[in-house]
């Protein structure tokens, strides 16, 4: 995307015409940016057709002083103000003390302080037995300033990568809906990989019922067959029992006949003997006769017997196991469906995307704790550095009052140095006091604007410059903590009690800051904002217009000076600013 | 049951083992000529021995053989182990030898062979209509039949 500006500079004596380009696009090695590291931004400034080559400094001198002051945040940077970024909150801490030019002053003391020193060491070093120890404080000087520039790049690069985390937070706190969403997704593909480890446990037992089945399905020709060799059984099974009946029978009359008297006492008679004897004989016929008659026993019956039992207790309930099918079948269709309808609202770019964004995320948690370790593991040796150096400027100090050495560089050294620390102790001191006035400032802009006045009490900045809300229990609540809308309007506060303790007649400019507020947020914004500065100038889109035209009060609209619309040119590749809306200014 | 043991390998028409490799998903046309299980149906069988047996009992219990002619079957199979082994086997010799008066292990299989002919078209033909044998209309019959 390219932005081209034409404007003209008409303070001077000759007008110089002026074309400003800037272009966006994602850097070359990555093809398709996915935050805002990933971008490449150039900027281009031409004066009078001649390429300036030193664009920022050039608008900054063409600009009027008092624009030059004005409290600019764009939307992006005040969301980026509303993470934690303690260096940016100091800089703008100390952009109001005007402490650049403080910091110029240290700068150029301690560059005299400098020069100072190494003409003080160049004289001392005559003397042979300090020349080594010289040395030796400048090796630690050396290595000090080795220290102070990792420092300085290990810092920058680590406020790079919480900035670039605090991004993709960002982007991830807004595709919060897709990550429930994807949570379910994630449930749903677990559901249905038990679904499927129970549909293979299914086939396995129904595989098992179908090696059973045959066996079933012969089962009523088995018990037909069983029947019919029963019947033989049965009859052979009658047969033996009236045998055995008939022996028994046969047994008692040889027992009889063998007796004198009947058990009555009364004396068995001729004539009943020869009876007994008869008997006997028809029995002994009638066993041979059924003896006769007796097949023999089929062997297989007890074992086909045995068999259909085994069948029956092995009842292949192929019923249960169908049933239970049906319900998996209804279960993996519900789990499919509404697998598929997430996946239908979730396309699979932004499942990607916030997978992609996770990885990123901790890839680069990872690496802001390798810098943090660095940068502990510099300060160390910086410390000792410093520590050696001290000794070494002690011992010289020694050897110096030892051989009587005196130079008249040393009150120059020691007034150079004196001043600088005075220039530092000075701006923290001022910063220390702002930094109070900035909190008083900026809580009272927070309780008109919070939704929980009863539950936050104060902001506060601590001494690493980390602005904070305190709850009205005491208890410190740090912006990651906070909803993004209050997170952004800790900024806003924070930035307008910045305002307030700056005591310069600034406007403000607030670009696209509606987005990301709640209902009650946005009423109490758009109550307060005519009462933030004296000039207001908000930058919106059609919809956050549209809003505000419903929601503001008329109220509101009174302060209201002038409306301009942007409209796009379609193939003319440019806007057109139009004034819709022209009001006297407000009495 | 007498030592007269089957021969090894069991043979079947070519046509019969078609309808064997369909029906346990085994088919030549569903991969380009190579064997492989077919990807896009559910094997109705898992092996053709269970299959093999459920044919055999549809034919026995609706009395119905398929051809025997031996110059006919020049398609092997199945191995004996596999048939004599498996749980069905005994219960099936069983009823065969009642209902059939036969005698050796030899008898029973080609009895069996004879019966599955019968049952596997039928199974196969119900796979080709349906794409599925629906197992539990032989359960529930054998079951009414009890």
């Amino acid at each position: 995307m390219h932005v081209y500006l034409w404007f003209e500079d008409t303070a001077g004596q000759d007008t110089s015409r002026y074309l400003l380009k800037r272009m966006v696009r994602p850097r070359r090695e990555i093809g398709r940016a996915s935050n805002s590291t990933q971008i490449e931004v150039d900027l281009e400034l031409a004066r009078n057709g001649q390429r300036v080559y030193n664009p920022e400094e050039t608008i900054a001198s063409i600009l009027p002083i008092m624009a030059s002051q004005f409290f600019m945040f764009h939307g992006e940077d005040l969301r980026y103000m509303s993470q934690e970024h303690l260096e940016h909150t100091k800089r703008a801490i100390e952009l109001i003390l005007e402490a650049e030019t403080f910091r110029q002053g240290t700068r150029d003391l301690k560059r005299i302080g400098e020069q100072v020193e190494k003409e003080h060491d160049d004289e001392i070093q005559k003397v042979e037995d300090l020349a080594q120890l010289v040395k030796s404080k400048d090796h630690f000087a050396q290595k000090i300033e080795t220290n102070e520039k990792d420092l300085g790049e290990a810092k920058k690069e680590l406020e790079k990568t919480k900035k670039t985390l605090n991004e993709i937070e960002d982007e991830l706190r807004t595709r919060e809906k897709s990550k429930a969403s994807m949570a379910r997704l994630d449930d749903l593909r677990k559901q249905k990989s038990q679904i499927e480890d129970d549909q293979r446990k299914l086939l396995s037992r129904r595989d098992g019922l179908i090696n059973q089945l045959p066996t079933f399905v012969i089962l009523p020709e088995l018990v037909n067959i069983l029947d019919k060799k029963h019947e033989k059984h049965k009859i052979r099974e009658e047969i033996l029992e009236k045998i055995q009946q008939l022996k028994g029978r046969l047994d008692l009359a040889k027992e009889v006949s063998k007796l004198k008297a009947c058990i009555c006492g009364h004396d068995i008679t001729q004539v009943e003997r020869k009876f007994i004897q008869k008997q006997q004989e028809k029995t002994g016929k009638l066993i041979t006769e059924l003896t006769s008659q007796l097949v023999e026993e089929d062997p297989t019956y007890y074992e086909l017997r045995e068999t259909i039992k085994g069948v029956r207790s092995s009842n292949p309930d192929i019923e249960t196991l169908e049933k239970d099918m049906a319900d998996l079948r209804i279960r993996k269709d519900e789990v499919d469906s509404a697998t598929k309808s997430i996946e239908r609202q979730l396309s699979g770019s932004e499942e990607e995307k916030i997978r992609e964004l996770n990885t990123e995320k901790d890839d680069l948690r990872r690496k802001e704790g390798e810098i943090e370790e660095r940068i502990r593991n510099i300060e160390k040796s910086k410390k000792e550095n410093e520590e050696h150096k001290e000794t070494c400027i002690r011992l010289i100090k020694q050897r110096e009052k030892a051989y009587s050495i005196s130079t008249s560089l040393d009150g120059q050294y020691d007034l150079t140095k004196r001043c600088y620390d005075a220039f530092d102790f000075v701006l923290a001191k001022l910063s220390g006091l702002r930094k109070s006035q900035i909190m008083e400032y900026s809580t009272q802009f927070f309780n008109k604007l919070t939704n929980k006045p009863e539950e936050y009490t104060r902001i506060d900045i601590d001494d690493n410059y980390n602005v904070r809300v305190v709850d009205s229990k005491g208890n410190i609540i740090f912006r990651p903590g906070l909803s993004t809308a209050e997170r952004e309007i800790v900024a806003l506060s924070f930035i307008l009690g910045l305002k307030n303790a700056s005591e310069k007649i600034a406007p403000l400019v607030l670009d696209t800051f509606f987005v990301h507020l709640d209902e009650s947020h946005y009423s109490n914004i758009v109550s307060a904002l005519p009462s933030f500065s004296d000039q207001t100038i908000l930058i919106l889109t059609d919809l956050e217009y549209k809003n505000l035209k419903e929601r503001a009060s008329e109220s509101f609209f009174e302060s209201v000076n002038q409306i301009w619309k942007i409209n796009r040119i379609r193939g003319e590749e440019r806007s057109e600013p139009k004034l819709t809306k022209e009001m006297s200014i407000h009495e | 049951m007498s030592k007269e043991r089957a021969p090894t390998v069991l043979m079947c028409p070519a046509e019969t083992l078609r309808m064997y490799n369909v029906l346990c998903a085994r088919s030549k046309e569903g991969n380009g000529g190579e064997k492989g299980r077919k990807k896009t149906k559910e094997a109705a069988f898992s092996s053709r021995t269970p299959a093999f047996f459920l044919a055999a009992a549809i034919g026995i219990i609706n009395n119905r053989a398929g051809g025997t002619k031996r110059e006919g079957m020049r398609a092997e199979l199945t191995r004996r182990e596999f048939i004599v082994n498996h749980t069905s086997f005994t219960p099936f010799s069983q009823l065969l030898k009642s209902k059939y008066e036969l005698k050796t292990e030899q008898e029973i299989i080609d009895k069996l062979l004879e019966f599955q002919e019968f049952g596997i078209r039928e199974l196969y033909d119900e796979y080709h209509k349906t794409g599925k044998i629906d197992f539990l209309r032989f359960y529930r019959d054998a079951k009414a039949h009890l």
